[in-house]
This record gives structure tokens, sequence and C-alpha cells, in this order.
């Protein structure tokens, strides 16, 4: 709960009035969405564990062809408790990767990723960039069948949206990445074939040996030496590799992005509360509240802290700059 | 130079060909237009030249298509980058930044060339197109004209 609510107040200190931070409301709903489903859940499927009784309902179980599902039944503090936490602890995720997504801006980040790794980065961020893309579309699809006298709500309108929708989208994805292509995205310097013949070898023996030795690590059927060698080699040749084959880019950066104090500070902010958490899960601080029996959420110190230490970067990181903002164009209506 | 030489173009849907035999020679410094009636075939005309067609569209080419000694069969779109500015009908479409100065400069990194050179490219375009206010603006806030004039400068770099 103190996490969400810190990762809005750091989104809503920080959030720069571009495309991508708009996002942070669907964020919000897709959480209160998953806390929902969580509980409806737990009260259809698995309800009756535990002694509290909160309101008595008649079950079925189901014959054992239909894998013996139990249906309905009494529905228990214990029970809806475990769910709405379960449901908590996903939605808490899901909002603070939308506080992430808000927040972040992807071409930038696009800036820090390795050279090996940037074409997996931009087709990342393209993907990403075609969200907002796609609420626009629905918003002006619905404006059409809205002028044309349809509904513009409901499920058939829905039905009828979507495929107009998709096909936009799609449609424009390919003509992305013609405009990407045609201006040079993806140029790559000549390498001999044997250079990425090379590369591809190591690559590959790398990624094998890293599955080997996992496995022989977590199996304990291999010497335990044996296993970690394995690891360490194939990671070497992985980053090996990775790296003679970023070398292949010819990619230069306009604006190099420079790390200052407040990055460093952000940085930071997000590693001490990482550390404390591990830290607290180590000595066994239970941050899991029990179910059985309820009990009141009990809060260590430690945690409070570290969540006070993550709003930080409400005040450390760099005000979002403010836009001059030009007329708007008068849009054409085309549908 | 661009040179087609009996270029035929052909879509994988269909029996005919869009382009058949097309032949003509473009010397260097000339301004031309294509005109034709809708469906002529100007828009795979102009996409040949950077090999969008066939390379993004698919279809069969026949004949030889050159651009300064570089064969549209052997060279892809990225490979003619640094010949060919395109500007799209949507500008919009065409956009892969965020803000004007990013966008000015996204073709010259995908070149490699070096911070300097782009540095002054870019500011040489915001001066001659009247962008230089707009610098840091969003892409999305401008308005049509603006973003005409955004594609067309991104080309020039």
């Amino acid at each position: 709960m103190l996490l969400v609510a810190t990762a809005a107040f750091v989104v809503h200190m920080r959030r720069p009035d571009a495309p991508w931070s708009g996002s942070f409301r669907l964020f919000l709903r897709i959480g209160l969405a998953i806390i929902i489903a969580r509980v409806v859940l737990q009260v259809i499927f698995v309800a009756g564990a535990g002694t509290t009784l909160l309101l008595p309902l008649p079950g079925i179980t189901l014959p054992t062809w239909l894998a013996g599902i139990r249906l309905g039944g009494d529905i228990t503090a214990e029970a809806l408790l475990t769910a709405l936490y379960d449901g908590m602890r996903l939605a808490a995720i899901i909002i603070c990767l939308g506080a992430a997504n808000a927040l972040a801006s992807p071409s930038r980040l696009l800036k820090s990723v390795p050279a090996a790794l940037y074409e997996l980065g931009v087709s990342i961020v393209v993907a990403l960039t075609f969200v907002p893309q796609l609420a626009a579309d629905v918003q002006r699809v619905q404006a059409a069948r809205r002028l044309r006298g349809r509904p513009a709500t409901g499920v058939r309108a829905l039905a009828g949206s979507a495929m107009p929708v998709l096909e936009g989208a799609l449609e424009r994805s390919v003509t992305l990445a013609a405009a990407m292509d045609s201006r040079g995205y993806g140029r790559s310097r000549h390498v001999p074939i044997a250079h990425r013949r090379a590369i591809s070898v190591a690559l590959l023996s790398g990624l094998v040996a890293v599955c080997l030795g996992t496995f022989g690590l977590l199996s304990a059927g291999m010497a335990p030496w044996l296993s970690l060698t394995m690891v360490v080699f194939g990671c070497v040749a992985c980053i090996a590799a990775a790296w003679a084959a970023g070398r292949r880019r010819i990619r230069t950066n306009y604006r190099p992005d420079p790390r200052r104090l407040a990055e460093w500070l952000v940085l930071s902010s997000g590693v001490i509360v990482a550390g404390v958490f591990v830290a607290c899960s180590m000595v066994g601080v239970d941050l899991a509240t029990a179910t059985y029996p309820p009990e009141w959420p009990t809060l260590p110190i430690a945690t409070v802290v570290a969540i006070a230490i993550a709003a930080t970067p409400a005040w450390t990181s760099p005000p979002p700059p403010p836009l001059r903002r030009t007329a708007p164009a008068p849009e054409l209506v085309t549908a | 130079m661009i040179t087609f030489d009996r270029v035929t173009i052909t879509y994988p849907d269909s029996t005919e060909p869009v382009l058949r035999d097309v032949t003509l020679t473009i010397p260097e410094g000339e301004l031309v237009l294509v005109v034709g009636r809708t469906g002529s075939g100007k828009t795979t005309l102009l996409r040949a030249i950077n090999g969008l067609v066939p390379h993004f569209t698919g279809g069969t080419m026949t004949g030889r298509l050159e651009i300064d000694g570089r064969a549209t069969s052997t060279h892809a779109p990225r490979d003619l980058a640094d010949l060919i500015g395109v500007v799209p009908q949507d500008p919009m479409s065409g956009f892969v930044t965020d803000t004007v100065e990013d966008e000015l400069a996204y073709g010259m990194e995908c070149l490699g060339l070096a911070p300097d050179v782009m540095r002054r490219r870019v500011e040489e375009t915001l001066d001659l197109l009247g962008l230089a206010d707009l610098r840091s603006a969003p892409l999305r806030s401008l308005s049509g004209g603006q973003r005409q004039r955004v594609a067309i400068g991104a080309a020039l770099t």
C-alpha cells in the first residue's frame, strides 16, 4: 500500500508533459482490476479454508471427471484476506511498472543501452510508443461511429471498432519500419563472414554452457565446481560475443546523456530500498502478514524508512522542463 | 545520378505489373516532378528509388535501378540512406523520436556521423526551415505544416 502511494507521489511530482506519461492512470486501473479479480476468483473456486465465517454459502463439488473442483462454499475471512494480499502484491508490481513507464523517457533510456542490445531496445521502445497511439485511434474510430449515428459504446461498438483500430496500428508500424529503414536504421559496418561465424559460435556455446551450468547448480547432479565454471565461462562467452557484435554498429550519439549528481541520487535511492528489503528477508523480518489466523498487519520500521527513501526522487530528480505550447492545429476529420 | 534500365515491378497479389519497362536517367542537380493519375504508379516509382519497393513491400522487380552506382537489388534502403532522403505524405507516420531536434539528428546518428558535424547540420537545418524556436518541442504538439517542415529537415540533414 505504502509502496503504491510512494510511486504515485513521485509520478505526480515529476511527471513530464509527454505522450508516454498519461499511462499511469491506466496502470492504476489495471492494478485495481487485478485485486478485484483475485478476490472474486477466490470466492468462486477456493472458498472454505479457515474458521472465521463471514458469509455461509452453499457450495458444490464438481464430479471427478471435471477435476473435482469445488465451486462456491462458505466465505471465510482468512481466504478473503489471502486473496486480497495476493492481489495487492501483484497490483503493487504492476503499478510500480506503470510509474516507471510514466516517468522515463524511452528514447533517453535507449541511449544508455549497450551497443549489442540496441536493436532489441529499439523494438521495445517502438512497441511502447504504440500504446498511447492505440488509445488515440480508439477515440478517433469512436468519434467516426458517433458521426454516422451508430452507438459508440457497448460491446457491439467495441467489436466494430476493434478491427479498424488493429488494422491502423499494424499499418502504422509497417510504415514506421519503412521510414526507419530508409533513414539508415540498422546500418552496420561490413564484417568478414568468418568473424560473424565466430560471434555466433561464441554466443551459442556460451548460452548452452550457462543453461547446463545452471541446471547442474540447481539439480546438484554435477560437481558444484564444474557447474560454476560452466556458468562463468558461459557468461564470459556471451558478453564477449555481444561486445564483438556491438562493434559492428556504426551509430553515434547526437547528445550523449551525462550522469550527474541527480541521476546518481535517484539511482542510489532505488538501490538502498532494494538493499533494505533484501536484508530484511535475510535476517528474517516477516514482510508478509499471516492470514491463519488473521492478524493486524505489522510494519517493520526499517521498511518504512526504506520506502521514505524511495520517495526522495520527488525532490532530487530534476523537474521536467517547462513546455512551450504551440497552438493546436485545426484537425481535419477524415473518417 | 539515378538510372532506371527497363525496370518492371509487379506486386505479389496482382498479375499486371505496376510499372512496365521504365527507362530513364535523372542527372545530378535535376529537379523532377512526377505527375500522373491516381493509381498510375507514382508512389511505386518513388519508393523503388530507395529500395522500399520491393525490399519492404514484396513483389518482383526486373531490370536494373542504380543510384550513384549502387543497385537497389543488392542494397537495402538503409544502405542508400546517405544518398536518398524520404519525406512521407503523412509526416507523423515517419517520426521515430519525440522532439524536433532529436528527429533531425536521428538519420545522422544512424549513419554514424561525428557529433560536431551533427550539431552543425542540425543548427543549419533549424535556421533554414525556421524551426529554431521549436527545437525542443514535442513532435505531437506541432501543427501539420510544422510537422511537414520537420520531415523535410530530417530528409535534408
